[in-house]
C-alpha cells in the first residue's frame, strides 16, 4: 500500500489526501515549526510578545516583533518573506479600520483578516500556502487580545502561544508557569526562560532577544 | 459643510432637496439619548405619506434618524445595519455608537467623492460603554457629535427650543420633555413637518419606542 505522499497528494494544497488531510498546509506548518522561537502571554494585566532572533554573521539583527499599530504588535515565525507580506497587508487593515470606524482596530478582527487572506491561498490555484505562523498581540475594546493565525489560516484566541523552534519545549514550560493574573515583569521572565527552554544551545543576550510589553490598565 | 440644512451639489431638486419635509430631533441625557420624528413625507406641496418611518434602529442601543432622500436613506439604514450586526456577530460585541457614525459618515464621503452622494442628512445616537452619544452626519460625509442634534426643513424651528431648554445631565424625564417639546414646537410651525410623531428612548435597557399615549401626556404636561 502505497501512502498518500507517494500517491502525490502532498503535491497541491487543493486536493485532499483519502484520509481528508490538505498535506500541503501540513507542510507549511512545518516550515513555521523550522523558524526561530517566538512567544506571546498574555494576562489580565497585559500582553507580552518575545522572540529570539537569528543573528547571521555580519547582518544587522533582523526585527522580530512588528508594529501594526499604535495598540497592537505582531511576531511570527517560518518564512521571513511571507510573514513580511502579512505585516504590511496587517498595517493596511488597521489603517482602513481606522479610517472607517474611527476607532483602533480590534486584535481578534485584525487576526480574522489575516486569517481569510491566508486562507485564499489553501484553496486556489497555481498560491503556495503562507509559511508562516503569525501572533497578534494587543490591546482592545476586550482588555488584553493574544491571537494566533495559523498557514491554513484558522484563527485561535490564546492564552499564552510558543511557535517555532523548540515549541513543544516551550509549550510544556509555559502550560507549566501560566496564571491570568501574572504581571508584565512576571511574563517578560516566563517568556525569556520559554525562549531559553526552547533554543538551549543559544546563549541569549540583549541583541539576539527582542521582547515587547503592553501593559493594560482596567 | 456640517450643516445639517446644507443643500450643496447646486441641485434645485425639490424632491432631492436634503432638508424638505421633515425634522429629526435627538437629545442626550444624563443615562442615555431621546430621538424623535415626524411623520410626515412631502413632494413639494404635497403630503406624499402621514406615516413616514424617520427614525430606526440599528441595533439594541444604537438608532438613526433620517431626513432627505428617502430612498437613499433607507438603504443607508439597511446597509449600516447589516454591516453593524456582521462586527458584532464576528467579534461577540457590539460596535460603539461612535463606530456606527463613523461607518456612516465613510460610506457617504466615498459616495459624495464619487459625484453621486446620498441626498441624506442623518443623526446616529445611542448608548455604549462610553456613554450616551449624538453625531449628526451631513451628506458629504462629515461627522460631529453633538449634546443635541435636529435635522430637517423644521430644524431651525426646533433648534430654537433645545438652544433655550437643553442643559447637561438631565434626566430621562427632562430629556423627553424637552425633545418633545422641541418637535412639537417646529409641527406647529414647519408646514412641511407634521402627522404625529414618532419617538425613541435608548437606555441601558436598550432602545424602547414611546408609546403614543405617553408622547400625549409629555405634550400636556
Amino acid at each position: 500500500m502505497l501512502g498518500p505522499q507517494s500517491m502525490g497528494y502532498d503535491r497541491s494544497p487543493l486536493m485532499y489526501s483519502p484520509e481528508g488531510r490538505i498535506i500541503q498546509t501540513e507542510y507549511a506548518r512545518e516550515s513555521v515549526r523550522r523558524g526561530s522561537i517566538a512567544i506571546g502571554i498574555k494576562s489580565k494585566h497585559g500582553v507580552v510578545l518575545a522572540g529570539l532572533l537569528r543573528v547571521v554573521d555580519l547582518n544587522e539583527p533582523d526585527l522580530k516583533i512588528h508594529k501594526i499599530s499604535n495598540t497592537i504588535q505582531a511576531i511570527f515565525a517560518g518564512v521571513a518573506a511571507d510573514g513580511r507580506i502579512l505585516i504590511s497587508q496587517a498595517r493596511v487593515e488597521a489603517e482602513i479600520f481606522k479610517l472607517t470606524y474611527a476607532v483602533p482596530m480590534d486584535v481578534r478582527g485584525l487576526a480574522v483578516k489575516t486569517g481569510d487572506y491566508v486562507q485564499m491561498f489553501t484553496q486556489q490555484g497555481g498560491l503556495r500556502p503562507f509559511g508562516v505562523g503569525m501572533l497578534y498581540g494587543g490591546l482592545d475594546e476586550t482588555g488584553p487580545s493574544l491571537q494566533f493565525v495559523d498557514p491554513g489560516g484558522g484563527v485561535v484566541s490564546c492564552k499564552a502561544k510558543a511557535m517555532g523552534e523548540g515549541d513543544s519545549e516551550a509549550i510544556a514550560y509555559l502550560k507549566e508557569k501560566y496564571s491570568d493574573e501574572l504581571t508584565t515583569d512576571e511574563m517578560i521572565k516566563i517568556a525569556k526562560e520559554a525562549i531559553h527552554k526552547a533554543a538551549r544551545d543559544v546563549e541569549l543576550t540583549d541583541d539576539n532577544i527582542a521582547i515587547e510589553i503592553m501593559p493594560y490598565k482596567a | 459643510m456640517n450643516n445639517p440644512n446644507f443643500n450643496g451639489m447646486g441641485n434645485n431638486n425639490p424632491f432631492m432637496d436634503p432638508k424638505h419635509g421633515t425634522t429629526t430631533v435627538a437629545v442626550r441625557f444624563k443615562g442615555g439619548t431621546v430621538v424623535a420624528a415626524d411623520r410626515r413625507a412631502t413632494m413639494g406641496s404635497f403630503i406624499a405619506s402621514k406615516k413616514a418611518q424617520k427614525v430606526h434602529e440599528l441595533n439594541e442601543y444604537t438608532v438613526a434618524t433620517i431626513a432627505g432622500l428617502v430612498s437613499d436613506a433607507q438603504y443607508l439604514i439597511h446597509l449600516t445595519r447589516a454591516n453593524l450586526n456582521l462586527f458584532d456577530l464576528g467579534r461577540g460585541y457590539p460596535p460603539t455608537t461612535k463606530m456606527a457614525g463613523n461607518l456612516l459618515a465613510s460610506i457617504m464621503y466615498g459616495q459624495y467623492r464619487a459625484y453621486f452622494p446620498y441626498y441624506v442628512s442623518m443623526i446616529v445616537a445611542g448608548l455604549d460603554k462610553d456613554g450616551p452619544h449624538i453625531y449628526t452626519l451631513d451628506m458629504a460625509g462629515g461627522i460631529t457629535e453633538e449634546d443635541f442634534a435636529s435635522t430637517g426643513s423644521g430644524s431651525l424651528v426646533a433648534y430654537g427650543v433645545l438652544e433655550s431648554t437643553w442643559k447637561d445631565g438631565l434626566t430621562e424625564a427632562e430629556g423627553l420633555k424637552v425633545t418633545i417639546s422641541a418637535l412639537a414646537t417646529a409641527i406647529s410651525r414647519d408646514a412641511a413637518t407634521g402627522d404625529g410623531m414618532d419617538v425613541l428612548v435608548v437606555n441601558k435597557k436598550g432602545v424602547k419606542r414611546m408609546a403614543s399615549d405617553e408622547v400625549k401626556g409629555y405634550l400636556e404636561a
